[in-house]
């Protein structure tokens, strides 16, 4: 009897230290590589920045250069099948496996970056990068003289036209005749093309260059002709010390440390998230030592205002390039419209290509 | 003292095979030495090893009395040994002086004075009758200027001793000539000179020693007096050494090729052929004798297809084939045997079954690969090709072997018109004479045969009729009779007879 | 004196299975390599058995990552078999990417727009492979008529013609062919479940790996039995001689090329069809390079293109567990491949050789 009571105490201990000792597994997927700047850098930020918080509670991995599409499928099994218990999967080309995966591997937490299907197992998650974007076209708005800023932008999709249209609305905020010129290069991380762009913007008299590429390419391009250039996805100051005005950046590290927190306490629930400034998600990097005063007091003004929800950058009127009235005063964009957005507000100049479907 | 002297050199390739067998030889200074033997019998190996292309595996080498240590062709040029080769190693683009400004191996600088190359080679050229222009490109050399080029590269390094690799292979009688008397001129300046050959004739001309080897080991060496024509072929072959030819008399029969007023353009766009006429019957060998150049080899194109007609009529058997592709006339039965053995008429790395199989078009597009080999181990036997196995790939037969086997495709055509260019171009004797009786059991069968060849011993042993070649067009005919010799010459050189 | 002599010769002859043990010798260098380099990088030799065995056990274990290196060597194989054909008359055809681009649009033309009503999945998906193979073909026709008739060099041609391609797809999934309710974002709408390759029971490999089993054993046939495999072997080998047999180079070159395009496109169309569903970037992690290697590695053979193909959708995949595991860069699989590609060129032409020890006796009586 004794030896029974025994085995079961020692069996009752292991098991008990055993659920203390496993730490949650949690793995990333990357669309490119690590490197040192930019979308993926910022993601593995977040990532070191969880495992730093959360300590010996979790332990993570991540692998690089996933090719989008249903291909990443077999990626996200075999982290499935490695018994990982958080998988992290931060493109949107993911989208579709990480649902399918979600559907195969219910015990599975799936969290998927700038996408809009979810599961009872997988949230959506993204920032409101746009809210940041606002700031930085008032700082752009009040340093351009030329009233020409350049935006070297990445590829026709919903959440770079948001982002080219809340910049301009910032600008449009602080110097109604400033113009923003948009540059497709259709590409995420290329340096040559993306530095051509800019170069291309600053020989149109551009003074101030903004993007929405992974590479440093155009702000180092804006010091070269001794312009000013506004960043993006991380601080990248380093690269262009003397233009790097200031950035919208990711800041994954909380989001990421507060939602594995949950799921270790068993408290988290899946949905589709949409957070801002206010839960720290984006931010705006520190400023360069040329922004003068008043400009960082009215960014400051409008970052408080929009932390604490009194104002929106898509609050109307907004009119779009040919002078429709897209929102009206004292109306806001929706979440939907603004994650299907296709058009450009009036201040901006360029096209976004034609889609027949519509 | 010795010039050069190799003692013992003994030399295994792999799998054992014996190439040199403790082979001894000199050279004084202005002397010819030739170095006699068929094809395979170890004469270009020796002479590689000389020049350090080669290792040896035994034995030694002495250059002037001292003990010599070859590794590469570079310190066999820091002896003294230059090798003119067979095949040249020249760059197309460049001219004469840069060639040799390139290979200019003791020059020590980087920096080449070219004026001061230029003025040496002029010098050169002029002490050995070379009319050679230092700034020609080389692409519009001809072969024999080509070779000089690399002789002179040679001379350029003030080589003392220079090996000369079958040298006349590549030209036409008269500037082999033109070659001897070089030749003779570097021994009068007191080079040494070893002339590797297997044409009797030749070494005999201008020889001062002959060493025969046969299979790697040598047979002999003879002085000037001691040695003829019929005492070296029979070194070389072993035995008593005449042409083995049988040659009855034929009745030609119908006609076969009919060829009329027919203008053709060479590589560069000149017409080369320029209104000829030529007609071959059944069952007959005509050979085509000329100065090579006159519009042989566009002539031999135009009739399988390969180069274009501009004016004039091919008939074959009674059909227009002047625009007919390569393939129709094939299967119309005109075979070919291109005078380049490598490079036209054989696919290096494809074995000896493909490459007996290689104009044949099976007309069900699958391949009977069992048959193919069956065919090929009887061809193989019945044209005595020595090779390892039939699937051994044919580059690594030698000349002879390999002109058995082109020899073989072609006849296995059962054509009715075989054309054949230069056939024995660097074969051996036993070679030339298995390829002399081939043509001519297929000329009894009643095949018509034109023979396109180089020297004139050759049209002289087997045609029928020679007719003469000058400047794209025919001179006229005469009898394969020694005879005649003085009338073909005459017409060689353009001047017409009446026949 | 007795010494021992270092010796490098050309070696005259071929030894039976040379191709194969070329391969082999390269592959198993580049990882040996591979593994000196792990070891030199961290310091501690049982990271490398452990890559080792991570690399070697993962991809080809049934119930972990068999199955993705089987959807892997799918279009690696199937493109490799196309390059062969062309390879084999010296013809380099690097625009097997783009082929496959073609193959995939072509396909996603007809499962989005012409064919989107038929009910029949078995007529549906026959007519968009064979959409896919046309669009391959014809693509591959540009480079070689481009060649054949104007002598332009076709690496250059292939190459460029991939740039168009890809911006061609760009302009299609940014524009006309956008899914109308994918919220703007640059893919199209899925496939109609008709137009799906039907899985092999319940494995999830698609019946692509039936067409690659099939075709392998056609190329093979094509390469060893039939007159057409032996004329391009002969092209490849010596032009001249060719001529000379009455083959036309010209027809050659539109054929085989058009052959290797049509395999690529089949290989973009199965790719869409059987993995995707829909047209997206990214659907190809360069397979139409990576291919290459493959072919290459396989020393142009048609049965070695399928088992170098396996093992390098293994590399692929054990590439990705690497990650996971070790937490080594991507590039490191990079890295290898090349790594792979180098070593078969430099034992290609090590092989021409052989190394021989002799002894140098020089003092002593010879023989």
């Amino acid at each position: 009897m004794r030896k029974i009571f025994l085995m079961l105490f020692v069996a009752l201990i292991l098991v008990v230290s055993l659920l203390a000792a496993s730490p949650l597994k949690v793995a990333f997927i990357y669309i490119g590589p690590v490197g040192d700047a930019g979308w993926t850098y910022a993601h593995d930020q977040g990532r070191l920045y969880a495992e730093k918080v959360l300590g010996n509670k979790i332990v993570t991995t991540y692998i690089e250069s996933v090719p989008e599409g249903m291909e990443s499928y077999n990626t996200i099994k075999s982290l499935a099948k490695r018994k990982y218990d958080v998988i992290f999967t931060t493109s949107f080309g993911y989208m579709d496996a990480t649902l399918m995966a979600a559907q195969e591997f219910p015990q599975i937490h799936f969290f998927h970056c700038s996408g809009y299907k979810t599961a009872e197992n997988m949230t959506a998650y993204f920032g409101r990068m746009y809210q940041p974007r606002f700031l930085s076209g008032i700082v752009a708005g009040m340093m351009t003289k030329s009233n020409i800023i350049g935006y070297v932008a990445a590829h026709p999709i919903p959440e770079v036209i948001r982002g080219i249209n809340a910049f301009a609305l910032g600008v449009k905020l602080v110097n109604p005749k400033a113009k923003v010129k948009v540059v497709w290069t259709n590409t995420w991380y290329d340096p040559a093309t993306e530095k051509e762009a800019a170069l291309s913007l600053l020989d149109a008299g551009a003074d101030v260059i903004a993007q929405h590429q992974d590479s440093p390419a155009p702000q180092q391009a804006a010091q070269e002709r001794g312009a000013y250039s506004v960043g993006y996805n991380t601080d990248m100051s380093e690269f262009a010390p003397e233009a790097h005005l200031t950035a919208p950046i990711w800041n994954w590290g909380a989001f990421y440390a507060d939602v594995l927190q949950e799921i270790i306490e068993g408290t988290y629930k899946h949905g589709n998230v949409w957070l801002g400034m206010k839960e720290g998600i984006v931010d705006l990097a520190p400023f360069g030592p040329m922004v003068p005063e008043n400009v960082r007091t009215i960014v400051d003004i409008f970052k408080k205002a929009i932390i604490n929800g009194t104002f929106d950058p898509f609050q109307g009127p907004i009119y779009d390039q040919s002078g429709n009235l897209k929102v009206s005063k004292g109306k806001k964009l929706s979440d939907e419209e603004l994650l299907s957005m296709n058009w450009f507000v009036d201040n901006v100049e360029g096209k976004i290509p034609e889609s027949a479907s519509e | 003292m010795y010039l050069l002297e190799l003692k013992n050199i003994t030399k295994r390739f792999p799998g054992n095979v014996l190439a040199l067998d403790d082979v001894n030889f000199d050279l004084k200074s202005g002397e010819v030495h030739a170095l006699l033997g068929e094809n395979g019998a170890g004469k270009t190996t020796l002479m590689n090893i000389v020049f350090g292309l080669y290792r040896h595996d035994h034995g030694e080498i002495f250059v002037e009395g001292k003990k010599v240590n070859i590794t590469s062709p570079a310190s066999a040029i820091e002896h003294g040994i230059g090798m003119v080769q067979q095949h040249f190693t020249l760059v197309p683009s460049f001219s004469v002086a840069e060639n040799i400004a390139l290979g200019m191996k003791k020059s020590g600088h980087f920096r080449v004075n070219l004026k001061k190359v230029i003025r040496k080679i002029k010098e050169l050229s002029d002490l050995y009758n070379m009319n050679i222009d230092p700034n020609a490109k080389i692409w519009q050399l001809s072969v024999s200027e080509k070779q000089k080029v690399e002789i002179l590269k040679v001379l350029y390094e003030e080589a003392k001793i220079i090996i000369f690799d079958e040298p006349t292979a590549v030209l036409t009688p008269q500037e082999s000539e033109s070659l001897f008397k070089a030749i003779e001129l570097m021994k009068e300046n007191g080079k040494g000179i070893i002339f590797i050959s297997h044409k009797l004739k030749e070494v005999v001309k201008i020889s001062d020693r002959v060493t025969v080897l046969k299979n790697g080991k040598i047979i002999g060496t003879l002085n000037k007096e001691e040695f003829n024509e019929n005492r070296l072929a029979r070194m070389m072959v072993g035995k008593d050494f005449t042409f083995n030819i049988q040659k009855a008399d034929n009745i030609p029969g119908k006609e076969i090729l009919n060829i009329e007023n027919l203008e053709v353009r060479n590589d560069k766009g000149i017409l080369a052929v320029k209104g000829l006429n030529l007609i071959i019957k059944e069952g007959e060998i005509l050979g085509i004798a000329g100065v090579a150049g006159n519009g042989q080899r566009e002539l031999a194109e135009s009739i399988v297809g390969l180069r274009k007609v501009e004016k004039g009529k091919i008939k074959f058997c009674g059909f227009d084939i002047t625009n007919a592709s390569v393939r129709k006339r094939l299967s119309l039965g005109i075979a070919y045997v291109p005078q380049d053995r490598k490079e036209t008429a054989t696919c290096p790395n494809l074995s000896v079954v493909e490459n007996l199989f290689i104009r044949q078009k099976n007309k069900s597009r699958i391949l009977n690969q069992k048959k193919m080999l069956k065919n090929s181990r009887e061809l193989i036997k019945k044209y005595s090709i020595v090779t390892r196995s039939e699937e051994q790939p044919i580059k690594f037969l030698s000349g002879g072997n390999m002109q058995k086997v082109v020899l073989a495709r072609e006849f296995e055509l059962s054509p009715k018109l075989i054309i054949v260019e230069h056939p024995t171009r660097g074969l051996d004797v036993k070679a030339m004479e298995f390829v002399y009786n081939s043509l001519i059991k297929a000329r009894n069968k009643g095949v018509a045969i034109l023979l396109i060849a180089g020297d004139l011993d050759e049209v002289f042993a087997i045609s029928d009729r020679v007719a003469i070649i000058f400047e794209g067009k025919i001179m006229g005919y005469v009898e394969p009779e020694e005879s005649k010799v003085n009338e073909l010459g005459l017409m060689m050189a353009g001047v017409a007879v009446e026949a | 004196m007795l010494q021992l002599k270092l010796k490098l010769e050309r070696r005259l002859d071929h030894f039976k299975y040379e191709n194969f043990f070329i391969s082999m010798i390269s592959l198993i260098f580049s990882i040996v390599i591979m593994g000196v380099f792990i070891w030199l990088n961290t310091g501690d030799f049982s990271n490398v058995v452990e890559a080792y065995r991570e690399l070697f056990t993962w991809p080809f274990h049934p119930e972990l990552g068999l199955i993705d290196t089987i959807l892997k060597m799918v279009p690696l194989t199937l493109i490799a078999l196309g390059l062969l054909v062309v390879f084999k008359m010296k013809v380099w055809n690097i625009g097997a990417e783009g082929q496959l681009y073609l193959g995939a649009m072509a396909t996603t033309w007809g499962a989005l727009f012409v064919f989107k009503d038929l009910d029949n999945s078995m007529i549906m998906i026959t007519l968009l492979l064979i959409m896919g193979t046309l669009a391959g073909a014809l693509w591959a026709l540009i480079p070689a008529v481009l060649k054949a008739f104007l002598k332009l060099d076709e690496i250059v041609v292939t190459l460029m013609l991939n740039y168009i391609a890809i911006n061609w797809l760009n302009y299609l999934i940014y524009g006309p062919w956008k899914d109308p309710k994918g919220f703007n974002f640059p893919l199209t709408a899925i496939f109609p479940k008709s137009s799906w390759l039907p899985e092999i029971g319940n494995t999830g490999i698609h019946i692509g790996i039936i067409i690659v089993l099939i075709l392998v054993f056609i190329v093979y046939f094509i390469m060893k039995k039939t007159q057409w495999g032996f004329e391009l072997k002969i092209i490849g080998d010596n032009p001249k001689a060719a001529r000379y047999s009455g083959i036309s180079i010209e027809k050659n070159l539109i054929l085989a090329m058009m052959f290797s395009g049509a395999l690529a496109g089949l290989a973009g169309s199965i790719q869409v069809l059987g993995v995707q569903h829909r047209l997206q970037h990214g659907f190809s992690t360069g397979y139409g390079y990576t291919a290459i290697i493959v072919a290459w590695l396989a020393r142009l053979n048609p049965i070695g293109a399928i088992i170098v193909g396996f093992f390098f959708g293994g590399l692929l995949v054990g590439g990705e567990q690497l990650q996971i595991v070790m937490k080594f860069p991507i590039s490191m699989i990079s890295a290898l491949q090349g790594l792979i590609l180098f070593s078969l060129l430099a034992s290609e032409t090590i092989f021409k050789y052989r190394l021989r020890f002799i002894k140098d006796d020089t003092k002593s009586v010879v023989n």
